[in-house]
């Protein structure tokens, strides 16, 4: 299991976490969403021991990973930079870690190389941002670590090969409760692939669940409300709703047709719009990245603001 | 127990993973430097066995090894230049993201990191000058067997300590870069810290010793650099500089008995533990930086990697010292306004640096203040000095206790023209004694009474025109004393002083034992010859006899030739014989003759015993001596009522003789000063830098009463140990003096009265007076 308490990351005068606790149970595919440097590759940094956090604890598996060659043996990162060894060859690579990691296993790595189709004594300077990808990404499978950090795993995938990897990674989750720690803006993906998922915004967790469970307390309601006596289309405020205990992430009236995104079980809100005497009320199933996009807007990372910008 | 054991081992495996890992990266440059090594140290070799043939075959114009000269030269420069390269590649990770990501991520702790990479690089660096020395060797080796090469094949011993030296060099070459490397942000950063680091530590050092002389002149001289081990010790400039002094002082004089000069055994000892001293001392450093520069690398966070200088502490530390360097560099020139132009300069180079290191203005405020701070900081370090006499190293002398060896040099009256290095405490006591007297003369000069003289030195006619009423001697001597502390330091110090100070010291190191047994050596060794060989050999075993020279008061010398049994035999004889005697014995011994430099006098029993046996003659009459006089080539004049004085400004004012004094006032304000009258004067060797009148051919002398001359030579000595004198015989370059001894003032006014001056063609006659 990794955690992370109480953990703050300065960079100079800047904080890039400030006390995230987090908790990732081994065997998960736990996916880190946040807007651009809300601190999602710190936290990969941290869990790998690349960074020591300024306080608080980051542990894998009850030992402090930094500077621990142990704890450190369990985690394999890729970061959102190519590989570095342009000068080597595949093969050169996987040797080079193969000393790092005890338990790799050369059967999955020429397994994965046969999926991939990749050359093993070509530089690796000579291959394209994906291939260089993939082949950090067989060799982090082939070394048989506990866990496996991926910070913007699928950049530079073409769709046949996002869909080979996505499977290289499901089956090592599968076969060995690989535990897969996976940093995207691709919330499609994360959705494809992870169970859980972390929001985090300046530094700070947003929320942290399954992601059924986010997807289920977080809904689009369409609501068409019936004309006044008079014809008049009644017209609500965000606080309308709020008065009668609806959590409101976002609110959009036009004419008699209103979208409220909110957040709760789904029955009691259905109650509360009764109050209002609606004519319809449809739920509207909710993407991640709508999720994403709203529980942002409400901490104040709002796309249009910015585009008005 | 088991647990612990395998997390021990596997951290141990990881440190080996890492190295392996390293190396194999690292192979390109390990091969590249076997190539620069492979056209080094080699080629250096074949060259000496090509050079060896040419003068074997007396060749001497020939040239054809200079272009290999030149591409082992050029070789040897890129080699160094390894020393940059090696670890800028082996820690280039620190300045890139990626590459730390992939580095720190690894399984390692930052200990097993940083090891195995420092250690991988070096021997990237290392073990190809090692392969290209054994190289070297072996073709020496080879060589030998088809060229007859002589000597050079005895020193294989001593060429493999000095590579041992190189190996220290490029060692710190390659720490130090390490070093700059893990505070510096950048490439950039790096490659200034690397060249900025290996210059400013020797020029710091040198700088600081300069400002301490130059606040403090009284015995101090910038030669102490010299011989300073943390000038040696803490940079590679330092240990080229230590490589120099070693091939001058240790491996020359082995040259020199190849050539039948003189042997200098006392040096060849001291080189020994300076050479371990050296070694230790540099270990010891490279150990500190490396344990500094791991506490940084530590410390260092991976987030660092974009951050200009990681360790801001540092990068002002050099260009602190950049700015000390030419504040005092421009002190130095003694221009005015040198303080101002060197603030300029200064202040230029700083800015331009906080530019660059900046990447741009932004706060620039701060660099004014950091450098306006550095400024005051350099001044006030130059203050502190200045006004504390130089931190209070002129009045300093390191206790007795403290020192293990003292290295004396007398110039003018020694005893060899060599400097003599020994650890008898009496000697240690003797020069820590005088040295006391020296600097309480300078700085309680009012314990001190002295008789002046009514002569000033800036007179220059009076001083060696003699008159019948009144001859002067400007009677300095220069002593140079060098403790050897046990901890390993060199406290030079350098002062003139009358030669009368200088009996006592002198008197006991020449009864000295240690002295006596390497003089004797000394002698011995010089003396070995083997038959039709000019060559002389140090190895006994190649020797067909001795020769021994002996010169007599007049410097009239005698090839005495003896076999390696009775060499040995009488040069034992000559130890036991100083060993035996007294400083007093010495004083008060009559003076027969010289063998080498060492005086063969009436104290040396088992000697004279030996030569009579042998039936050496050692001590000539007057008669004699008369004979060996040319009275047409060679004056002999009489020079009565000296009055030897020095110079008190010596011990008031100034007191070092190098040049290294840019605030010394000028030449003409310091021998306007006083002169001391002196009550007597030492000295010990054959001449005395006088100046004689020369007649040509148109003069000769002649003698009325032989019977006076030749008592007066009889009685003259050039060996005077603290004593009046009365009067001084010059023939020729040698001055011999006749010493206050009851009835010599009689024998003076005979021997004088009886000495003319007669010109060769006419017969003329001139009273000797006229000339003096």
């Amino acid at each position: 299991m990794i955690e992370l308490k109480n953990t703050v990351k300065n960079f100079d005068s800047y904080t890039a976490l400030d006390g995230v606790s987090l908790k990732i149970d081994k065997g998960t595919a736990f996916g880190l969403l946040g807007s651009n440097g809300a601190g999602k590759s710190t936290i990969l940094r941290l869990i790998s021991g690349i960074y020591s956090p300024e306080s608080g604890e980051v542990l894998i598996d009850g030992e402090k990973v930094f500077d621990n060659t142990d704890a450190k043996q369990k985690v394999f990162f890729i970061n959102d930079e190519t590989v570095q060894f342009g000068a080597f060859t595949l093969k050169k690579l996987k040797n080079y870690y193969k000393n790092y990691y005890t338990n790799f296993s050369d059967e999955i790595f020429e397994t994965l190389l046969k999926k991939t189709g990749l050359p093993l004594d070509k530089k690796i300077n000579t291959f394209s941002k994906g291939m260089k990808r993939q082949a950090i990404v067989i060799i982090g499978l082939a070394c048989r670590t506990d866990y496996l950090l991926l910070d913007e795993a699928f950049d530079g995938l073409d769709p046949t090969m996002r869909i080979i990897v996505k499977k290289m990674l499901v089956d090592a989750m599968l076969d060995r409760k690989l535990t897969t720690i996976i940093s995207s803006h691709n919330l499609k993906e994360i959705n494809e692939v992870c169970d859980t998922a972390a929001l985090i915004h300046n530094g700070k967790i947003v929320f942290c669940r399954d992601i059924d469970d986010v997807k289920g307390s977080v809904h689009k309601i369409q609501v068409v409300f019936n004309k006044n006596e008079d014809g008049s289309v009644p017209s609500y405020t965000k606080e309308d709703f709020a008065q009668e205990g609806i959590e409101i992430l976002h609110y959009e009236q036009s004419q008699s047709i209103c979208f409220i995104i909110a957040k709760g079980d789904i029955d009691a809100i259905k109650a509360s719009l009764l109050t209002k005497r609606p004519m319809l009320t449809e739920v509207i199933p909710l993407t991640l990245e709508e999720i994403f996009i709203y529980e942002l807007e409400v901490l104040g990372y709002d796309s249009s603001d910015n585009i008005g910008e | 127990m088991t647990a612990a054991t395998t997390s021990e081992n596997k951290k141990k495996g990881f440190f080996s993973v890492r190295f392996r890992s390293k190396f194999s990266e690292d192979m390109k440059l390990f091969v590249t430097n076997i190539v620069f090594q492979l056209l080094c140290l080699p080629v250096f070799a074949g060259i000496l066995i090509w050079e060896t043939h040419l003068q074997n075959k007396q060749l001497f114009d020939r040239i054809d090894s200079v272009p290999f000269a030149v591409i082992a030269s050029i070789a040897f420069i890129l080699s160094l230049g390894m020393g940059f390269v090696i670890p800028m590649v082996n820690f280039r990770y620190l300045y890139n993201k990626s590459l730390v990501d992939m580095n720190y991520s690894l399984p390692l702790n930052n200990r097993q990191r940083f090891f195995a990479d420092y250690s991988s690089g070096l021997i990237t660096y290392v073990v190809p000058f090692l392969i290209g020395g054994i190289v070297a060797l072996i073709v020496l080796l080879i060589g030998s067997c088809c060229v007859e090469m002589g000597y050079v094949m005895d020193y294989i011993y001593d060429m493999v300590r000095i590579f041992f030296i190189m190996i220290i060099g490029l060692i710190l070459l390659y720490t130090i870069s390490v070093f700059a490397i893990t505070f510096a942000g950048s490439t950039f950063e790096a490659l200034f810290s690397i060249a900025a680091v290996n210059v400013m530590i020797p020029l710091f050092i040198y700088i600081t010793w300069g400002n301490i002389v130059s606040a403090a002149h009284f015995g101090l001289t910038e030669s102490s650099v010299t011989k300073n081990y943390t000038f040696f010790t803490t940079s590679p400039i330092g240990v080229l500089g230590f490589f120099i002094t070693y091939l001058d002082d240790y491996y020359m004089p082995h040259s020199y008995i190849s050539s039948g000069a003189v042997y200098d055994l006392t040096e060849y000892t001291f080189m020994d533990s300076m050479y371990f001293n050296f070694i230790i001392r540099s270990l010891i450093f490279i150990a500190v930086i490396i344990a500094i520069t791991f506490l940084l690398y530590k410390h260092r966070k991976a987030e660092d990697v974009s951050k200009p200088y990681v360790y801001k502490a540092f990068y002002y530390i050099i260009m602190s010292a950049a700015v000390y360097s030419i504040v005092t560099i421009m002190k130095m020139t003694a221009i005015k306004s040198g303080l101002i132009a060197a603030l300029i300069i200064s202040g230029i180079i700083w800015f331009v640096m906080e530019v660059i290191r900046r990447r741009g203005f932004k706060r620039f405020w701060t660099a004014i203040i950091s450098f306006a701070a550095a400024s005051a900081a350099v001044i006030g370090i130059i203050k502190v000095i200045e006004l504390t006499d130089g931190l209070g190293r002129a009045k300093y002398i390191p206790s007795s206790l403290l020192v293990s060896d003292v290295e004396i040099e007398i110039w003018g009256y020694d005893m060899a023209d060599n400097a003599v290095i020994l650890h008898d405490k009496k000697i240690i006591d003797d020069a820590i004694r005088l040295n006391r007297e020296i600097i309480d003369r300078h700085f309680e000069p009012d314990k001190y009474s002295y008789v002046l003289s009514d002569y000033r030195l800036s007179d220059d006619d009076r001083l060696y025109s003699e008159t019948k009423e009144k001859n002067y001697d400007l009677d300095i001597a220069d002593i140079r004393m060098i403790y050897y502390t046990k901890g390993g330091s060199a406290i030079v110090r350098q002062y003139k002083v009358p030669s009368e100070m200088l009996t006592d010291i002198s008197c006991d190191i020449y009864t000295d034992k240690e002295f006596a047994e390497n003089k004797t050596k000394e002698i011995y060794y010089n003396s070995l010859r083997r038959e039709g060989d000019p060559i002389d050999y140090l190895d006994e075993s190649h020797a067909d006899y001795c020769n021994f020279e002996f010169r007599d008061k007049l410097d009239v010398s005698k090839s005495i030739e003896l076999s390696v049994e009775e060499g040995k035999e009488l040069t034992e004889a000559i130890r036991r014989d100083y060993t035996a005697m007294t400083a007093e014995e010495f004083k008060n011994a009559e003076f027969y003759s010289y063998i080498g430099d060492i005086i063969i006098n009436s104290a040396c029993h088992e000697s004279l015993r030996f030569m009579d046996e042998h039936n050496i003659a050692y001590q000539k009459t007057g008669s004699e001596l008369l004979d060996e006089i040319d009275t047409y080539s060679s004056p002999v004049t009489v020079s009565p009522a000296r009055e030897y004085v020095f110079p008190l400004m010596y011990f008031k004012n100034y007191n070092y003789t190098n040049d290294f004094s840019y605030n010394e006032p000028s030449d003409y304000d310091n021998y306007t000063n006083e002169c001391i009258k002196l009550d007597s004067v030492f000295n010990l060797r054959l001449y005395r830098g006088r100046s004689y009148i020369h007649y040509g051919k148109k003069k000769h002398f002649e003698f009325a009463n032989t019977d006076a001359v030749e008592t007066l030579l009889e009685a003259a000595t050039p060996v005077v140990t603290g004593e009046k004198v009365l009067a001084e015989v010059q023939i020729g370059s040698i001055t011999l003096f006749i010493t206050d001894r009851t009835g010599n003032d009689v024998m003076i006014e005979k021997a004088r009265d009886s000495i003319k001056i007669v010109d060769n063609k006419t017969g003329e006659e001139y009273d000797p007076d006229l000339y003096y």
